[in-house]
């Protein structure tokens, strides 16, 4: 058994795990259960918000189809019979405080100063301090020992860097503590503990923490450890983003922010810093690094707070493809030689430019494409259909009117949990199409991989921040077209089945494994959503 | 769809031709004897059985006539239908439910052409001057019923389960 642990550092780190929580939540990936953190400053950063709000959803969804009334079967030994939607399971790291996020600074301690003890410190460390860090009274633009950290590190990787390293070890050690333990059952258990972190090397939070958090955890693993770690069963993994995209530069010249034309730069001499990272110490078994040729552009500059929420991007997927191929990977070994992957086309990118181990390469289409033709059935057809209920003659209650959910959900308790879980399923589904419709959206080239525009009320380039809107309704006639349309398939030969070799399949489909309750439906909509359904392959 | 064509349209000829059984039970045993036959035809023959018996036998004929072209009808237009699904499936309950509409058309002409058929066949035929008051009516209604009946079953049990609901009592 191998515990999977996974890291994003910072506004960049938090996209990247969001796209990897999509792909995940689709049934790409390991066997055994991803443990997920977010490490952020910035408390309410709109990007670690969003990530956290979707992992708490597919939590709250998964503990619902494992425990409650609503089961899905995941387990069955017949893979045909099993349901891949959903069926990685997702921890929050911090599970005993049922949270995912770890703000390494305390809220008391607002800036630098304050989270080194300024005040407590002796002459000559005052002095080393004030010529490491910009002293208290620079212009708001070169702040550093007093910049206000509640909006992230702003670009100032050194400032980060150090409020981190107290952080870690001296004012919320809470972190170390339960990686400590997570690497300890792990490794001593037989298993492995697969560790990858996920940032930017541009920008603040990222940039600081994630040499800094990377090195921390490779003390824990070194061989003669004091914890009983045992060393050899740790690998350590990280997924690096180069500067892809950038802001417009702020209104105010003044602000103490990170601008664009600083990121390259800023990138330039990181990558350098990580290459004696990886020469001299070792610290990452296996590093992917990602970039893009052309910046994408976001029309805004916010600092930090709710208001940085930047839309899912491209080069995002590319990165969660990474962390897959690290926790699938039959054996993490330390490769001198780096591996690389292009497009075919300079124009478009299409599922064979997806760079992914070939053996899952199918995988990664079929189970992508069945989650998202999923999102479409489910929103589109199942989930108005079962607020469809009609009185039939003589008798009391109002019952479900289309024949094939009547059937799925027989028995299922409508009230409490199962109205949570339809609540969840249709913020998940709809956010699933509105993650890939602002791939589509704002991918630098022709993404030729999906197009849920049809399925999209408003699309705006101009409005990073809140680009998208999905229609509320959708008639049959038009799904028929959203479904062939959401997947654009790798062979435009091969067409996906349309809406009604789906609908044939849903009324004519009456196994579901040992699902229950809402549970047969989703696993018979999943399985009927399937992009190339053979024909007679039900049983009804 | 869950199974291919010819299979459905070999189900709906099960049930037209269970239904034309029936029907050839009915007229056979039930109606075509002398008692079915004009009284002034029964007068006329009364002795010369074996004339007596040709008409019997023509009416039986005349009569299986009538059925086999209205349960034929019947199947004919349950093809029809299940052709127009297999062309323009359904891709939700709503459309599914709309097929419900072409099936009561083709049954209502259903209705009206066994009838057409039943009438040609034993009404306004040179048969109706030897059939007792009634026979040919009576024919026409088991005719059209079993027709109904043939069309109805046929297109339940053949259609695919995505378009069960358009047919009722089917649509469970």
């Amino acid at each position: 058994m191998t515990t999977n642990i996974l890291i994003g550092i910072g506004g960049t780190g938090a996209k990247i795990v969001e796209s990897a929580l999509y792909v995940l939540a689709s049934g790409i990936g390991p066997a055994d259960a991803v443990h997920v953190g977010l490490i952020d400053q910035d408390n309410s950063n709109g990007n670690v918000e969003r990530t956290e709000r979707l992992l708490n959803l597919i939590c709250r969804m998964q503990q619902e189809l494992t425990t409650g009334s609503n089961k899905l079967d995941w387990t069955d030994a017949n893979e045909a019979e099993r349901t891949a939607f959903l069926s990685i399971p997702l921890r929050k790291l911090f599970a005993d405080r049922d949270q995912a996020h770890w703000r390494p600074a305390p809220e008391r301690l607002t800036n630098l100063r304050e989270i080194l003890q300024h005040d407590r410190m002796t002459a000559a460390q005052r002095d080393l301090f004030d010529l490491l860090f910009r002293p208290a009274g620079a212009p708001e633009a070169e702040k550093e020992q007093d910049l206000v950290l509640a909006e992230g590190y702003r670009g100032r990787a050194h400032v980060g860097s150090a409020a981190l390293l107290s952080a870690l070890h001296d004012d919320s050690p809470e972190f170390l503590t339960t990686m400590k333990e997570l690497m300890r059952n792990g490794s001593n258990t037989g298993g492995e503990v697969r560790i990858m972190l996920a940032g930017s090397l541009f920008g603040g939070t990222g940039a600081a923490g994630f040499p800094t958090v990377a090195r921390s955890l490779d003390r824990l693993r070194q061989p003669g450890n004091t914890d009983r770690i045992k060393a050899d069963a740790v690998h350590i993994g990280g997924v690096l983003m180069l500067p892809y995209f950038g802001f417009r530069d702020p209104d105010d010249s003044s602000a103490n922010v990170i601008t664009t034309a600083q990121l390259l730069p800023q990138a330039k001499v990181a990558v350098n810093y990580y290459d004696r990272l990886i020469e001299q110490e070792g610290v990452f078994d296996h590093l992917y690094i990602c970039g893009w040729e052309k910046m994408i552009e976001l029309n805004y500059h916010e600092p930090g707070r709710g208001e940085q929420r930047n839309p899912a991007l491209l080069p995002e997927l590319v990165a969660a493809l990474g962390v897959v191929d690290f926790f699938t990977v039959d054996a993490v070994e330390t490769r001198s030689q780096p591996l690389m992957s292009a497009r075919r086309s300079a124009e478009a990118l299409t599922w064979g430019d997806l760079p992914i181990v070939d053996h899952l390469r199918s995988v990664l289409f079929e189970r992508l494409a069945q989650a998202l033709r999923f999102s479409v059935v489910w929103r589109n057809l199942a989930e108005p259909g079962m607020n469809d209920r009609v009185k039939k003659l003589l008798s009391r209650s109002e019952e479900i009117r289309s024949p094939w959910i009547r059937r799925f959900t027989e028995g299922t308790d409508w009230q409490g949990a199962t109205a949570i879980l339809r609540d969840d399923l249709k913020q998940l589904t709809g956010g699933m199409i509105e993650w890939a419709a602002s791939l589509r959206l704002f991918s630098p080239l022709r993404l030729e991989l999906w197009n849920p525009e049809p399925l999209l009320s408003r699309s705006d380039q101009n409005k990073p921040q809140d680009p998208i809107d999905l229609h509320i309704h959708r008639s049959e006639d038009e799904t028929r077209g959203d479904v062939t349309q959401i997947v654009l398939p790798a062979d435009p030969k091969q067409m996906p089945a349309g809406s009604e070799v789906i609908f044939d399949a849903l009324s004519a489909e009456t196994r579901h494994g040992k699902s229950s309750g809402l549970g047969r439906l989703i696993a018979a909509v999943h399985r009927a959503s399937r992009p190339f359904r053979k024909l007679e392959q039900t049983n009804g | 769809m869950a199974s291919n064509l010819p299979v459905r349209l070999a189900s709906v000829l099960g049930v037209n031709v269970v239904a034309f059984g029936a029907f050839f039970a009915a007229a056979k045993f039930g109606i075509a004897d002398q008692s079915s036959l004009a009284q002034g035809v029964l007068e006329r023959l009364q002795d010369d059985p074996a004339s007596l018996q040709v008409r019997v036998d023509d009416l039986a004929g005349q009569l299986l006539a009538a059925g086999a072209a209205a349960i034929g009808i019947a199947f004919a237009l349950a093809v029809i239908w299940l052709i127009m699904l297999e062309a323009r499936p359904p891709v939700g309950d709503a459309s599914a439910r709309a097929k419900r509409q072409p099936w009561a058309g083709l049954l209502v002409a259903t209705v009206l052409a066994a009838s057409g058929a039943g009438w040609a066949l034993l009404i306004n035929a040179p048969i109706a001057e030897l059939l007792a008051s009634g026979v040919g009516l009576t024919g026409i209604a088991i005719a059209v019923v079993l027709a109904v009946i043939g069309y109805w079953v046929g297109t339940g049990l053949a259609a695919p389960r995505s378009c069960k609901v358009a047919v009722p009592g089917f649509g469970g």
